[in-house]
C-alpha cells in the first residue's frame, strides 16, 4: 500500500471482499500486535487480544467512515478499548515479559557479546521503568516509539487533543529522566 | 543516566528520545499465529451474513415498492368509480 488513495480503495473493497481485508490485516497486524504486547506484557494475551481486535474490525468495517484520521487510528482505537477491557476485567498489573521482549535487532547482533549484554541490560532497565508509568503514559510511549504515530494520531486513538498528548508526553519524559537519574541507569 | 550538569534540558530530552527510539522497538508475532489468524478472518462467515442481510434488505425494499405501486394502481382504478355522479 503506497498511498492514502490506495488504502481508501482497499478499505472500500474490504467491506465486501475477504481478500482485501486480508491485505489490510497483513499491513497492520504487526503494529497492532506490538501495541497490545507492550500493554499486556505477555505473548499469550497479546495474541488473543490481537485476534479479538481484528474480528471486531471485520464486524465494524462495513460501517467504517473516513473521519479525516488514518485507518490505523481507527484500528488502534479498537485495540485501546480491548486492552482497557482486559485490564478492567482482570484487574491485573501490567507486566513486561523481558525474556520475550529480548529479541535482539540486527545492529545489536553485529556487536560483541559484551556490548550486546550491556545494551540488553540497559534495555531491560528502561523497560522496567516504563512498566511503572501510568497506563496512559505507557500508551503514549508505545504509540510514539513503537508505532511511530504523531501526537495528533495518538490523540485520535486515546480520544484526547493533540495538545493534551504533547503535555502527557512531556511529563512522561520528565518522569523518565528523573527515574533514570535517580537509579543511575546510564 | 549520568549527571547531566552543564547540559541544557533539551539536549537531555533529545538523548532520552534517542534512547527510547533505539531500545523500545517492535517485536515480531509468531508466524504460525499470524497466518492462522488471517485464515480464520478470511474464512469468517461475517461476509456471508452481510451478503444475506443485504439480500434481505433489497428484497424488503423491492416488496415495499411493489406493494406501494400495487396500492396506487388499485386506488387509481377504484377511485373514479366511487365518485358521486351528478
Amino acid at each position: 500500500m503506497n498511498s492514502v488513495e490506495e488504502e481508501r480503495e482497499l478499505i472500500k473493497r474490504a467491506k465486501t471482499d475477504p481478500e482485501a481485508f486480508g491485505e489490510l490485516y497483513e499491513y497492520y497486524v504487526e503494529r497492532i500486535y506490538n501495541y497490545i504486547y507492550f500493554r499486556t506484557g505477555n505473548v499469550h494475551d497479546a495474541e488473543g487480544l490481537t485476534g479479538r481486535v481484528f474480528f471486531k474490525a471485520l464486524e465494524a468495517i462495513g460501517s467504517y467512515r473516513d473521519m479525516g484520521f488514518p485507518f490505523s487510528a481507527w484500528l488502534f482505537r479498537i485495540a485501546h478499548n480491548q486492552v482497557a477491557n482486559y485490564h478492567r476485567d482482570r484487574s491485573r498489573k501490567q507486566e513486561f515479559s523481558l525474556d520475550d521482549i529480548a529479541v535482539a535487532n540486527l545492529s545489536e547482533r553485529r556487536k560483541s557479546p559484551e556490548a550486546t549484554a550491556i545494551l540488553q541490560q540497559q534495555r531491560e532497565d528502561l523497560l522496567k521503568i516504563l512498566k511503572d508509568l501510568t497506563p496512559i503514559k505507557q500508551e503514549v510511549i508505545v504509540l510514539k516509539f513503537v508505532e511511530k504515530l504523531s501526537n495528533a494520531e495518538i490523540g485520535a486513538v486515546l480520544n484526547k487533543s493533540e495538545g493534551a498528548i504533547k503535555s502527557i508526553y512531556h511529563r512522561t519524559l520528565v518522569e523518565l529522566r528523573e527515574r533514570l537519574d535517580s537509579d543511575d541507569f546510564l | 543516566m549520568k549527571n547531566v550538569d552543564g547540559e541544557n534540558g533539551s539536549t537531555v530530552v533529545k538523548d532520552l528520545e534517542e534512547r527510547l527510539g533505539q531500545q523500545v522497538y517492535r517485536v515480531s508475532p509468531n508466524p504460525d499465529f499470524r497466518s492462522a489468524l488471517k485464515y480464520h478472518l478470511k474464512s469468517s462467515n461475517i461476509y456471508q451474513r452481510r451478503r444475506e442481510i443485504g439480500a434481505i434488505w433489497v428484497a424488503s425494499l423491492g416488496l415495499t415498492l411493489f406493494l406501494v405501486l400495487l396500492g396506487t394502481l388499485i386506488y387509481a382504478l377504484v377511485k373514479p368509480r366511487d365518485l358521486p355522479k351528478d
